[in-house]
């Protein structure tokens, strides 16, 4: 039953925002746009995503702990975004916002209100950058509401290589992050991103990723999802450029009462561009994963050369996943594939394994982990790929 | 006789309700070589699961007995602790493990006793170096292999040969070979046998069972007994002699003695 959201969110708490932060103009006129968005809302009829007994009318803003490991290297700027949007006012004022849009739904409207801390990262032309940029936002308490937003913006023929990591405390009771990442790749160059959500159990997700990828650029992507309560975020890589690429990994790894949700959407704009999305799913217990892809190749998009696999795995009975790979095609000259398999462990795997002495529920274990092994091993961090993995190990 | 014969007895064994195996006596004696040859779909490799313990295969009648032991009353895993092992006619890949790491859990599975802590137990890892290593010299494998995924994409011949290695490193006292041979070049076909025999050499009592469609293994790995399988029934026993003669006259001839006509 869709409820109004009006006034479920303190106005104080967004007044209280507004006036301690000497903003922009537009900025402001943003803000105010996207509040009025969210307040005059219903309640998203999101099918897939479990919001019984969520208000958001239970939450208090905070900041989210933001850092940053990187030893900097020339022509590379890395900034909070408050001050971001003072210094490089042009730049944020065009990327901010294209993730995350406030017509997309009622929390992307009330992301676009609240976001509050974050990071923008900008690499000057002609920059390759080989160090890792190590990100990391942590909500530290229960009952915090968090928006903190990533924008990456590189000129032509640079690259970096980001790693963002979402986590949070092992508090018991629930919290919000109200996500969104906003990249753009400069012609010629290269981004490599992977975002990593690590947070506890309770908490709730809703955001949206956003990756343009401009004339002969590419991006690397890897989105691992192996924490909250219910996460709902939408991605998206538009190959804008001719010629672009980009190659998508990633993992959803669900257990307990976890209602996990990617909406990954490629999006073949410009010529003799390449995609190829790879993700995948494991659901335990009574978790809830979903999948919901799409690939778009509209008639700009001749010479495409797309390929999105999906693969699921249950690891019980009362476990779901729903997978639903789209596919739109408006121009002749592409070649498109796809597939998707969702099953359980196979039998004659875990009979080889036993039969070479590991009991059963080691050998299903290591079926397991190497399913979600082939993904995590793509951490480009080890300290995030240690977390990641203590998670699943205790998950399986 | 000794209680290290594997020993079965009226094996009848049914897949999807079907009877396949129509009551198999057979013996694998400590320390000998055995060879089961029998055409296409005669239950051969229906044995072989069956021994391993494949939850597909049901067994409606018999025994199985080795050391002691029940054989069908133990998990796959724990017949392999017992000394069983199954060199796979069609070898399963399991992507994202790798070689190394499966072949030292199977190794560490196989050292851990009941109620000791599993890592006062494991093989050291300096110490599992060099047995992998030495090992896949033996049977001529590179060392990338071990860094590759259980027999994703491994071409039919590598998958042979790397039963083999898990065989040399199990060091199992009773090992099926299913149709082992196939998909091997005459050159991985020497290399594979002489890995067989050396293993063998190395723990004398191992018993051996070869199931082969050609007799070229043979000539490798000398067998101590032939024993012909035909309709998921034994139909005739001899000794190494047996194999030339089927080679050279095929299987008709026995069909036709046993079942009266050539079908
Ligand atoms: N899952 C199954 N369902 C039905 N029939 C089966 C199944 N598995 C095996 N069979 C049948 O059992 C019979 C014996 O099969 P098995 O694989 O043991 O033969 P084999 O002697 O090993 O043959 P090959 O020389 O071709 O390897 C065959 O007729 C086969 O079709
Ligand atoms: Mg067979």
């Amino acid at each position: 039953m869709p409820a109004n959201l009006q006034s479920t969110f303190d106005v104080a708490q967004f007044e209280a925002l507004l006036a301690s932060r000497n903003e922009p103009e537009w900025l402001t006129s943003r803000r105010r746009e996207a509040w009025q968005a969210f307040e005059t809302a219903e309640q998203p009829d999101w099918r897939r995503t479990n919001l019984k007994g969520f208000n958001i009318a239970d939450y208090t803003l905070a900041e989210a702990e933001v850092s940053v490991e990187f030893a900097g290297a020339e022509g590379v700027t890395i900034l909070p975004l408050a001050e971001a949007i003072q210094s490089h006012a042009e730049l944020v004022q065009r990327v901010l916002g294209s993730a995350v849009q406030t017509s997309r739904d009622p929390y992307s409207a009330l992301n676009n209100a609240l976001v509050n801390g974050g990071l923008f990262i900008h690499v000057a032309k002609d920059v390759a950058v080989e160090e890792l940029v190590r990100i990391r936002y942590h909500v530290a308490k229960a009952g915090t509401i968090v928006a903190p937003r990533t924008l990456i913006v590189t000129e032509r023929h640079s690259s970096i290589n980001v790693i963002e990591e979402i986590s949070s405390a092992d508090f018991d009771a629930s919290a919000v992050v109200l996500t969104g990442v906003e990249i753009e790749v400069g012609d010629g160059g290269q981004v490599n991103f992977s975002s990593v959500q690590t947070l506890n159990n309770n908490v709730y997700v809703l955001g949206s990723q956003q990756i343009r990828i401009n004339r002969d650029a590419q991006a690397e992507w890897l989105n691992v999802v192996v924490g909250s309560a219910v996460q709902h975020v939408t991605l998206e890589a538009n190959l804008s450029g001719n010629g672009s690429s980009v190659n998508w990994n990633g993992l959803l790894y669900g257990n307990g009462k976890q209602n996990l949700l990617v909406a990954p959407k490629l999006n073949h704009i410009g010529l003799n561009t390449e995609g190829q999305i790879n993700f995948k799913t494991v659901v335990d217990d009574e978790a809830y994963a979903v999948f919901d892809g799409m690939v778009k190749i509209p008639a700009t998009g001749q010479g495409t050369n797309s390929d999105l696999r999906e693969n699921a795995l249950h690891l019980s009975k009362t476990s779901r996943s729903d997978s639903i790979p789209g596919l739109e095609i408006d121009a002749n000259e592409v070649k498109a594939g796809h597939g998707s398999t969702s099953g359980q462990i196979d039998e004659e795997q875990l009979f080889y394994l036993q039969s070479r002495g590991l009991p059963f529920a080691e050998a299903k274990r290591t079926i397991v982990l190497g399913f979600v092994g082939e993904i995590i091993d793509m951490i480009p961090d080890e300290a995030v790929r240690e977390r990641v993995e203590t998670i699943v190990a205790e998950k399986v | 006789m000794s209680a290290n014969n594997l020993v079965i007895r009226n094996l009848h064994v049914a897949v999807d309700g079907k009877e396949i195996l129509k009551g198999i006596n057979l013996t694998i004696e400590e320390g000998k070589i055995h060879a089961i040859m029998g055409p296409n779909g005669s239950g051969k490799s229906t044995l072989a699961y069956t021994l391993a313990g494949h939850p597909r295969y049901e067994v409606t009648e018999g025994e199985v007995w080795y050391k002691g032991q029940d054989v069908l009353d133990l998990e796959p895993n724990d017949r392999s602790k017992l000394g069983l092992f199954l060199a796979f006619q069609y070898p399963v890949a399991v992507a994202g493990v790798t070689v190394a790491n499966f072949l030292r859990a199977a190794l560490n599975a196989h050292r851990a006793q009941e109620g000791v802590d599993p890592k006062s137990t494991a093989i050291p890892m300096a110490e599992y170096r060099k047995v992998i290593k030495s090992r896949m010299d033996m049977l001529e494998m590179a060392p990338d292999f071990a860094r590759r995924y259980l027999n994703e994409g491994f071409s039919g011949g590598e998958k042979k040969r790397l039963e083999i290695l898990q065989m040399a490193m199990l060091q199992p006292s009773i090992s099926i070979m299913d149709e082992t041979d196939s998909g091997l070049d005459i050159d991985a076909l020497k290399i594979v046998a002489e890995g067989v025999n050396k293993v063998k050499a190395e723990k004398p009592e191992l018993g051996v069972l070869v199931i082969t469609h050609y007799q070229r293994l043979l000539n490798y790995i000398k067998p101590d007994y032939v024993h012909v399988l035909m309709n998921g029934q034994i139909v005739r026993e001899g000794g190494p002699e047996m194999a030339l003669e089927l080679e050279e006259k095929g299987y008709d001839f026995i069909r036709e003695e046993v079942f009266g006509n050539a079908s």
